[in-house]
């Protein structure tokens, strides 16, 4: 995955990239399921490097017409593989008759039958970005796993993030968040995801779990906010001495601030910030010699306008 | 500042020294700002996302229809914009 970012940080691959519309998905959704999208997907993705082969992923990079005509595809994570495939696509383009470049129909009107988690997000809600990494220590390893990060998303229906206000807005004023709310962030998004995939905790794990909102200014146009807390999961019995050998967990200070804007009637700025360590290990996540209690940081903030990825643990959202 | 000089700041604000390996460096007004921007990812780590991506793949046809432009489609386990 970093390799096929640094990748695409390639100035020149930017550049070549920049004449296509450039998008990424979840691939085994579009291999195997049916709607539009997995259809359209499913017309070309055995048409390149994957003919004749069997195997249980496609994953890679497609340069495709909006037809589903395969321009050309690759699966690599060298910025040289990439360049000379974008390349080949744009000749490929070229030479593409006009009649055969476009779908017979406005695929807008087709939006509505494409069964994808995206299109759950709730309306009027307000997505943040979620990323984690490892704080300096010591004995990290020398590789990889010494710069790893990640990212996810957390979802939030209108007016949940609003309902962190107190009622009554004024300096000082001070209100604990739901409950609901709290133990939603601290089981599904404080999790140790940064080398890989993880699950998350059950309802039983969450020993502690509370956030408070303190309002620090009050504007015509604005309400400046702090927030501050503390969570502590594990999957085992509490215990200050973890060691993560039959437990995983995590304990963490958050701090906060945000902006609302009362004229947007929506935050214009958000972030939360959880520091603290972690213990044990899941099956993917890369942790199987690094049990023992570490520092991790996370840090919560706005996401782009329309940018909708799912929550990688949507599922237990229970929405 | 850079990752690396964020990193040596922040292993001096951990409050037992002996314990680097295992406890935190302190979450306090005062170290929140070098800590959001060790976690969050720098301009280098985040380079990738000068492409305008959609994060779906039928945002992408729509547009590239309206456009008649090709569409480059990235294509994991595991969205690449999210959680890999």
């Amino acid at each position: 995955m970093r390799g096929r970012q640094a990748a695409w940080a390639q100035p020149d691959i930017q550049k070549l990239a920049a004449k296509f519309v450039s998008a990424t998905d979840e691939v085994w959704r579009l291999h195997h399921l049916k709607d539009p999208e997995c259809e359209l997907f499913q017309t070309f993705m055995d048409k390149g490097i994957y003919a004749g082969r069997d195997g249980s992923t496609r994953q890679g990079i497609f340069a495709v017409a909006p037809s589903g005509v395969l321009l050309a595809d690759v699966n690599t994570t060298r910025a040289e593989g990439m360049r000379a495939m974008l390349k080949k696509a744009l000749k490929a383009w070229e030479a593409l008759p006009r009649a055969e470049r476009l779908l017979p129909f406005d695929p807008e009107t087709r939006r509505k039958d494409i069964k994808c988690t995206e299109n759950k997000f709730p309306s009027g809600g307000v997505a943040l970005r979620a990323f984690v990494r490892d704080l300096p220590r010591r004995n990290l390893p020398q590789d990889w796993r010494s710069k790893a990060w990640n990212v996810d998303y957390a979802w939030f229906r209108e007016g949940e993030l609003e309902g962190l206000m107190p009622a009554r807005v004024r300096k000082k004023a001070k209100q604990a968040w739901p409950r609901p709310l709290v133990q939603r962030l601290a089981r599904i998004h404080l999790l140790d995801y940064v080398r890989g995939q993880t699950t998350p905790h059950g309802k039983d794990h969450v020993h502690e779990a509370s956030l408070v909102t303190e309002v620090v200014k009050v504007k015509k146009k604005a309400v400046e906010l702090r927030f501050s807390g503390e969570v502590r999961i594990s999957s085992g019995a509490w215990s200050d001495t973890p060691d993560g050998s039959a437990t995983r967990g995590v304990k963490v200070k958050l701090l906060g601030e945000a902006i609302y804007d009362r004229r947007l009637k929506r935050y214009t700025r958000f972030d939360l910030v959880a520091v603290g360590v972690r213990w044990g290990r899941t099956q993917f996540n890369f942790r199987q010699d690094d049990l023992a209690p570490s520092p991790i940081g996370w840090v919560f903030t706005l996401a782009p306008k329309d940018e909708r990825v799912p929550p990688a643990h949507f599922g237990a959202y229970g929405w | 500042m850079n990752k690396r000089a964020l990193a040596l700041a922040l292993l001096l604000l951990a409050t037992a020294p002996l314990a680097w390996g295992q406890q935190a460096p302190p979450l306090t007004e005062g170290s929140y700002k070098k800590l959001r921007d060790y976690v969050l990812p720098d301009a280098r780590e985040d380079a990738w996302r000068k492409v305008d991506w959609k994060s779906t793949f039928w945002d992408a046809v729509v547009e590239a229809q309206k456009a008649e432009k090709p569409i480059l489609l990235w294509a994991m386990n595991g969205h690449p914009l999210g959680h890999t």
